[in-house]
């Protein structure tokens, strides 16, 4: 009896037991620190800006090969757009002085009207321009890494666009590195007006190409086709940038295929708007 | 004891590797974290070492730092997957592949479902379904494939010493 409880502390107590334990205790820390959400608190945000930071730098340098000869790619890649960009501007040049006349006569309209209606001027911001160093868009936390320097004030809920529209806000900076909260990130909530007559909703990032539209009153007003811009509620983003366009409707479920595509895209712009600072 | 002999410094470098790899690559077919924990279910561990286990849990606090998921997912992931090739080894289930393949596809299922609902229930966000799958999927089919690599490595290196 004795000898046999022996044999059974002594299998508990081999090597390969206590590894075994030792697994399952670390396992079970870690349903603890994800069920906690431990990444809540600042202890983990500063934890995290740090090791980005250094793996990026290390990154960085491992990749310098690579990123020479795809930076040589690239600049014939960009070459040839540019080349095939003046065939079109030289066969458009006509086209484009007529709609560019009627652009500067639509602003100085516009801005006569808002004079008439004694308008606030609160759309009023500058911007600067990033660089992407990581791509995570693909996943239903979409993000994006971008270079920071600390001459460039960045700061948290920085608007993100490209050069067509919308892309997301700043969620953290560091010296080196900021990350950017994408509009299909399944945690990205953004106010949005539908069309002309501005219907109002909430976008809600699905973790897929195109977010979904929610909480439209009106939706059976609403086309496919439709222009999707921020309505500037929140104070995060400015009012009147475009987002994209509904591109179907099922029921009260309003899909939009966004403008801007990510994996097209190497530099960013971050808006300096801050709603509260203009209005002060 | 801290086991720091070269072919387990290897399989370390391999998993930081491919955990690295999340910064430059990324794809909706291939996640790299899925790809990682079946390296971890292929290879052939020493059992007596601990250090395996903290490596393990740090490479998946790094994982969740760089891809931004909540602490503590990927770490899991990986010791989730560790001790299932271990409750294998009790069960003298390395003999068989096909059954070692058969529990690992069950097991990437059941992970998937868990992942997929509770985005469902928690965010009230219904995901592509088969745009989803597809990444599971690929790890599946990329069982085979890797054991056959890892394998290999591992018995050259069984047949040197």
């Amino acid at each position: 009896m004795r000898l046999s409880r022996n044999l059974r502390v002594q299998k508990i107590l081999n090597p390969s037991s206590r590894v075994f334990i030792f697994a399952i205790i670390l396992f079970a820390f870690s349903v603890i620190l994800f069920i906690g959400r431990f990444e809540l608190t600042q202890t983990a945000k500063n934890l995290r800006s740090q090791v980005t930071s250094i793996s990026y730098s290390i990154s960085h340098i491992v990749s310098m090969p690579s990123n020479l000869i795809n930076s040589g790619i690239q600049s014939i890649i960009d070459l040839k757009e540019i080349y095939q960009q003046l065939e079109n501007y030289r066969k458009n040049q006509l086209t484009n002085s007529s709609s560019f006349q009627d652009i500067v006569s639509m602003k100085l309209k516009i801005a006569q009207y808002e004079e008439l209606l004694n308008l606030t001027a609160d759309l009023e911001y500058d911007f600067v321009t990033s660089r992407i160093v990581a791509d995570f868009s693909d996943k239903f936390i979409g993000t994006i890494l971008i270079k920071s320097n600390e001459t460039e004030k960045l700061f948290v809920d920085m608007p993100a666009t490209g050069p067509n529209g919308i892309l997301g806000r700043v969620s953290s900076v560091d010296n080196k590195i900021a990350r950017v909260l994408l509009l299909n990130n399944i945690n990205s909530r953004l106010p949005v007006s539908i069309s002309e007559n501005a219907y109002q909703g909430i976008m809600i990032g699905q973790g897929q190409k195109n977010p979904i539209v929610e909480y439209v009153r009106e939706y059976k007003n609403i086309n496919v086709g439709d222009i999707v811009s921020t309505s500037g509620k929140g104070g995060i983003f400015p009012p009147y940038l475009v987002v994209g366009q509904v591109a179907s409707i099922d029921g009260e479920r309003i899909e939009v295929e966004l403008i801007e595509d990510i994996s097209q895209l190497t530099h960013i712009r971050l808006l300096n708007y801050k709603f509260n600072q203009n209005n002060e | 004891m801290i086991d720091l002999k070269i072919g387990n410094l290897l399989i370390y470098l391999i998993l930081f590797f491919t955990t690295s790899s999340n910064l430059v690559f990324s794809s909706t077919y291939f996640d790299l974290t899925l790809i990682s924990c079946l390296i971890i279910y292929v290879l052939r561990w020493n059992e007596a070492n601990w250090f395996i286990c903290i490596i393990l849990f740090m490479l998946g606090i790094y994982n969740d730092i760089l891809i931004s998921t909540p602490f503590g997912y990927t770490s899991s992931l990986f010791l989730f997957f560790y001790l299932i090739d271990r409750v294998g080894n009790f069960f003298s289930i390395p003999s068989n592949t096909n059954i070692k393949f058969i529990i690992f596809s069950l097991f990437v299922l059941i992970l998937f479902s868990i992942n997929y609902f509770t985005i469902y229930f928690i965010y009230s966000t219904s995901m592509p379904f088969f745009v989803n799958l597809a990444s599971y999927m690929a790890v599946i089919l990329l069982y085979y494939p890797l054991n056959f690599i890892i394998g290999s490595i591992q018995n050259k290196y069984v047949r040197v010493k």
